[in-house]
């Protein structure tokens, strides 16, 4: 893994956040976001994220952390 | 009792009840928080000037819930929105405090750079993740608070859907996530039992930050269209909102997504409590210190620790901010006390009927219309 299981639950909810908020900020600027697209890229956004962090890699940040 | 008299007494004391709820999540912010993050709080003069700008401003910002409300000038109103601008100030200290503090304690656990010491943070710790999301969730409702507390823009949110997205944000998830991810550290420590599934409450604290995304966008959307709170239908026959975006039915379905994920984490939280009780499970308790702050109180100015003296200047903002509007209200009342008997014959006037009467009679009407 390339970051801990509990750091990459925090940053799947961060980015159904992001995603929810940025719908009602992009519509302020005229940007249309329909709910349809917006599960689509969330499912892309949430599928990178797992990817990235099961990957296999260094775990990067505190080592006390990895000692689950 | 005349109805404005009673609105600006319920406001008196309702505004200073949301710090009777915020300030004991405040005290796990500044004591636990940066315990749990490894670390020591940031400043202890700065802690001290926050609560002390909150003995101050608590209290003569009630009116700011009526700016809408018959009875009161403008002016006085106004005085209201300046204090309460003013009591953005303790929030926004507040934030610059624990975040330095978590910083610290990231970078004394070998976290770096200018982002990623946020990764050395111990996010598997649900007492430390559920404050510290939070927080992040009081952030927003903070600037949410700036809108309303908008003379002019109040109009715009003021008993909409708006106002149950700034509730949830605020007392629903800065103060109700703080105590719940805080009671994952209490209870052990008060019963001497081992957490029941940390991961499971990990999981409790995040479903409650989503949940309360979808949810309070959702209110916040609505009320900017103007759905009323506490209505159940807010879409009338012949009528359709102007929303910018999406449609009614796709918020009212997040809306309730949002509640759904609110439900269930409630529910996996009172199960880790119960479960948590009875586990004979041990866990070695805190040693109960406080770890001294980084600028401790021998930095702090003497004069902050001269309580007298804030009490003082405290009252005489409450008797300036309240006893003007009190004044105009006696006023209003003779005034309309004297007109009535100047009608002779009219049924209204005279012995019959208290003076309350014709203040609700005269106040009910337009109250009624706004409510
Ligand atoms: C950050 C600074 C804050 C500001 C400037 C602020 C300002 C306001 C204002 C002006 C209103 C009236 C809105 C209206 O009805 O038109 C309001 C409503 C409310 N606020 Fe805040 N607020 C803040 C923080 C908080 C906190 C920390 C809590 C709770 C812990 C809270 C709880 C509430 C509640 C429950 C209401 C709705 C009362 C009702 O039912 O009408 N607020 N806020
Ligand atoms: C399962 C979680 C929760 C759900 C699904 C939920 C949902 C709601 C809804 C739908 C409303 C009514 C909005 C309207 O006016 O139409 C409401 C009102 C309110 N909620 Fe919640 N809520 C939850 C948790 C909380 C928590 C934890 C708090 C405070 C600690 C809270 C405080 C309030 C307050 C003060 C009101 C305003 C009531 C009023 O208008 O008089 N809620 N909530
Ligand atoms: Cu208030």
């Amino acid at each position: 893994m390339r970051t801990s299981p509990a750091k990459l639950l925090v940053l799947v909810a961060l980015c159904l956040v992001v995603l929810v908020e940025l719908r009602t900020a992009l519509a302020f600027v005229g940007v249309e976001v329909s709910v349809l697209e917006t599960v689509g890229v969330g499912v892309v956004a949430v599928a990178l994220l797992l990817v990235w962090g099961f990957g296999v890699g260094r775990e990067t940040g505190s080592e006390s952390e990895s000692a689950e | 009792m005349c109805k404005s008299l009673q609105l600006l007494l319920f406001w008196y004391s309702g505004h200073p009840i949301v710090y009777f709820w915020l300030l004991p999540a405040y005290l796990l912010w500044y004591i636990l928080l940066p315990k749990l993050a490894g670390e020591r709080l940031f400043s202890d003069p700065l802690a001290r000037v926050v609560f002390i700008l909150f003995v101050l401003l608590s209290t003569p910002v009630g009116i700011h819930h009526q700016y809408l409300d018959p009875g009161i000038s403008e002016g006085f109103k106004f005085i209201a929105m300046t204090n309460t601008m003013f009591l953005l100030l303790p929030s926004l200290l507040t934030a610059f405090t624990v975040v330095a503090s978590m910083e610290h304690g990231a970078r004394q656990r070998g976290g770096e750079g200018y982002f990623s010491w946020l990764t050395a943070l111990p996010w598997r710790d649900p007492a430390f993740t559920g404050m510290a999301l939070a927080g992040l969730v009081f952030a927003f409702g903070g600037f949410t608070g700036i809108v309303n507390a908008g003379m002019n823009i109040n109009y715009l949110v003021h008993n909409s859907l708006w106002v149950p997205g700034h509730i949830h944000t605020q007392v629903g998830t800065a103060v109700a996530l703080t105590f719940m991810a805080g009671s994952y550290w209490l209870v052990p420590q008060l019963t001497g039992n081992r957490l029941v599934g940390r991961r499971i409450a990990l999981v409790q604290v995040v479903l409650w930050f989503v949940g309360i995304v979808f949810m309070t966008n959702s209110m916040y959307r609505g009320g900017l269209i103007g759905m009323p709170r506490r209505t159940a239908e807010p879409e009338y026959q012949g009528f359709d909102y102007e929303i910018a975006a999406g449609s009614i039915g796709e918020l009212n379905a997040q809306l309730a997504i949002g509640g759904v994920l609110l439900f269930v984490s409630t529910v996996v939280f009172l199960a880790i409590v119960f479960l948590t009780l009875f586990n004979a499970d041990s866990e070695p308790v805190d040693d109960g210190t406080i770890p001294p702050p980084l600028s401790g109180p021998d930095d702090s100015p003497r004069v902050l620790d001269n309580l007298k003296l804030w009490v003082a200047i405290a009252l005489a903002l409450i008797v300036f901010a309240y006893a003007f509007p009190l004044r105009e209200h006696r006023l209003e009342r003779r005034a309309l006390r004297s007109r009535y008997r100047s009608v002779p014959g009219d049924r209204r006037s005279g012995a019959r009927g208290s003076a309350g009467d014709r203040c609700r009679q005269r106040y009910g009407a337009v109250a009624r219309s706004l409510e």
